[in-house]
């Protein structure tokens, strides 16, 4: 990619969220912790990781569903964190959402066509009735439905045309940035692939770009131009996704690669696999030093007396490790 | 001497709901031998939990067991009584499911669980033989500091430590037949390693056999030693592993392996398997995939397809398989 114009600028975004113990003593949750990376225009940035490492958190932190604790989130250059109400409404039009669970994210109340017209009313786009009615029907169109489904509710599809609603209510107000939280694993596997093909689809047309969360090392080599990794609240490594699955510094990422159970009888029996020990600790009482210290194959002293940064490694590979490279 | 360990025979579930007959399950036949570990893939109402429920008894209403047999070490299960089956579900066959958090009891500790498994294998036994036990099975699958785990709750637990857990109930029994249903479905990928070696390693320890259930082909070509893939309440495709990823026959099953995205290469365009998922309460006469399959041909739709069965045990239900099939006339390609 030349001509890297940065979209989307985030720079040391925390969010923490407070908790009360018991005996009503007050605690953190630092759900996202001084995270700093660039979106470029037109990429796919995939956001990889295990539960509870933040991935979704960061996403919606982004995306101003919640208010960051701290640090900033800039869209073409402008600083979107303290933006209230009328002034956010412009910004809100630009970044879209698309969510996982295409069973709970639609109203079930409503009408396909109220679903998608709802999001080009409270914008404005539509000028008249029939106005509305035609750029439903072809917004519908253009994600793989048919025009009588406007008239339908959410019980009445499967799990990938809901979907697909998602992914309509999310391009109707001709936004720049979409984050897509795990769109495809709630749905069938033979559904997938149409998904992503959809997805593809309209970034290619419409110029988008978008941030895809999603667990699932597969889809991402397959989606995205960029990977970053996150463990615990912090990004551990950003780098280009040929070089990730080709050249992965992280210890981290080392496992996650290895514990991909791969649909090949021969390599599937028998490679060597790194098996982490343990699981992913409470983001209310993460460990000193680098988070992935306590199940690191490859831990010393340093590791948890030095928070590791993230730094460049050369060509834009970004690793937090104090032993990048060396193991 | 036979020395199938189960044999499933021709066997029919259906669910009677208010808007119809479903068929879950409409005449699948397979068989397992001791110490095999057999994969069985499909996605959401394909059957493949329904077929494997039945053979421990968990159909209830509106479901029932319509036709064929189930034959466990030589005894017909589907004929049992409610009580006989008890003795074979638990000691001999037993069951781990996806989501540990609601198959495990949450006001129970983890030792009172593990302790009723071993109470019904082993009737009247001391109860610090029952801790001795417990303690041993924790440790087998991998649970540290067992004493203390043993009075905890499913809540201080983990969700891939209540899976161990969970494995270690199931294997109180000792059982000769575990039947796995999407055991690391709920886990992330880090724990679902951990888990697929931890049952790797007790399948060589104690020689049971593993019937998997799941939806992803990565772990079948991991673990399993043969393959059944399932569609629409049938078995479409059966062989052993090295077959079916190396000469997938049947257009469903190349369609699922052509649709993954590969890790080693960077693809261009995913090749989705068109269509949706099909209504079990409105199965076409025809093949089930007949509608979503780009190889369709005209018999497809109004007959049912036999299954062939090749020299090296690969059968395949798909009418492609017919000699005639070749001057048969080619339906255009009729998914959405």
């Amino acid at each position: 990619m030349e001509n890297k114009s940065t979209l989307v600028e985030i720079r040391n975004l925390k969010q923490y969220f407070t908790i009360k113990n018991s005996v009503g003593k007050k605690g953190y949750v630092k759900a996202v912790d001084n995270v700093t990376f660039d979106i470029y225009k037109g990429e796919t940035l995939g956001l990889v990781g295990e539960s509870g490492s933040g991935k979704t958190t960061l996403g919606r932190s982004m995306l101003r569903i919640y208010n960051p604790t701290s640090g900033t989130v800039k869209i073409d250059g402008i600083d979107i964190t303290k933006f209230q109400g009328k002034k956010l409404l412009p910004y809100r039009k630009k970044m879209q959402y698309i969510f996982q669970d295409p069973y709970a994210s639609l109203d079930p109340r409503m009408t396909v066509s109220d679903i998608v017209g709802e999001a080009l009313d409270i914008h404005g786009l539509a000028g008249s009735k029939s106005d509305r009615a035609d750029k439903i029907r072809e917004l519908l169109t253009l994600v793989g439905l048919n025009t009588e489904h406007a008239s339908r509710y959410p019980h009445e599809f499967s799990g990938g045309q809901r979907q697909r609603i998602g992914i309509a209510r999310a391009i109707a107000v001709q936004p720049d940035f979409i984050v897509c939280d795990e769109p495809v694993s709630a749905l069938d596997v033979s559904i997938r692939a149409q998904i992503i093909n959809t997805l593809e689809e309209m970034q290619d047309r419409l110029n988008l770009t978008y941030l895809f969360i999603s667990h699932d090392l597969g889809v991402v080599r397959h989606t995205c131009d960029r990977v970053g990794v996150m463990y615990l609240g912090h990004i551990v490594e950003l780098v280009e996704s040929e070089e990730l699955y080709k050249n992965p510094l992280h210890p981290y990422t080392k496992a996650l690669l290895t514990a991909i159970p791969e649909p090949n009888p021969d390599t599937a029996k028998k490679r060597n696999r790194i098996i982490l020990k343990g699981e992913i600790p409470s983001p209310v009482n993460p460990p000193s030093g680098c988070k992935f210290r306590t199940r690191c194959p490859y831990a010393k002293d340093i590791c948890s007396q030095k928070v590791p940064e993230l730094t460049d490694c050369g060509n834009g590979h970004y690793v937090s490790c104090h032993f990048a490279g060396k193991i | 001497m036979n020395n199938k360990l189960l044999e499933i025979n021709d066997l029919k579930v259906s669910f009677f709901t208010p808007a119809g007959e479903v068929k879950a399950v409409s005449g699948i036949s397979y068989s397992l031998e001791p110490g095999k570990v057999l994969g069985i893939v499909g996605e959401s109402g394909s059957g493949k939990s329904v077929s494997s429920y039945s053979v421990i008894g968990l159909i209830d209403k509106p479901g029932k067991i319509v036709g064929g047999s189930i034959t466990f070490d030589g005894k017909d299960v589907s004929k049992m009584t409610k009580q006989e089956r008890l003795h074979v579900a638990g000691n001999e066959v037993a069951m781990i499911f996806q989501d540990p958090m609601t198959c495990l009891n949450p006001v129970f500790t983890i030792g009172n669980q593990i302790a009723e498994s071993l109470y019904h294998k082993y009737g009247r036994i001391s109860k610090e033989e029952v801790k001795k036990r417990s303690v041993e099975l924790l440790s087998l699958v991998g649970i540290n500091e067992p004493e203390k785990r043993l009075s905890q709750y499913p809540h201080e637990f983990s969700g891939g430590m209540r899976q161990r857990a969970m494995i270690a109930m199931a294997l109180a029994g000792a059982p000769k037949l575990l039947i796995a249903d999407e055991p690391t479905t709920a886990l992330d990928v880090t724990i679902q390693a951990q888990i697929l070696e931890l049952l790797k390693d007790i399948q060589k320890k104690t020689g049971m056999a593993i019937v998997l259930i799941t939806h992803d082909l990565g772990i079948v070509a991991d673990m399993a030693d043969d393959i059944i893939v399932m569609y629409g309440g049938k078995i479409v495709e059966q062989g052993t592993v090295y077959s079916i990823f190396k000469n997938p026959r049947h257009p469903y099953t190349k369609g699922l392996l052509r649709s993954l995205p590969d890790l080693n290469v960077k693809g261009s365009k995913l090749i989705p398997i068109k269509g949706n998922p099909i209504d079990l309460l409105h199965l076409p006469s025809g093949c089930a995939f007949a509608p979503r399959c780009e190889e369709c041909l005209k018999v497809c739709i109004s007959n049912m397809p036999e299954a062939y069965k090749e020299d090296d045990g690969h059968t395949t239900s798909c009418w492609l398989m017919d000699e005639r099939a070749k001057e048969s006339v080619e339906v255009q390609n009729n998914g959405k």
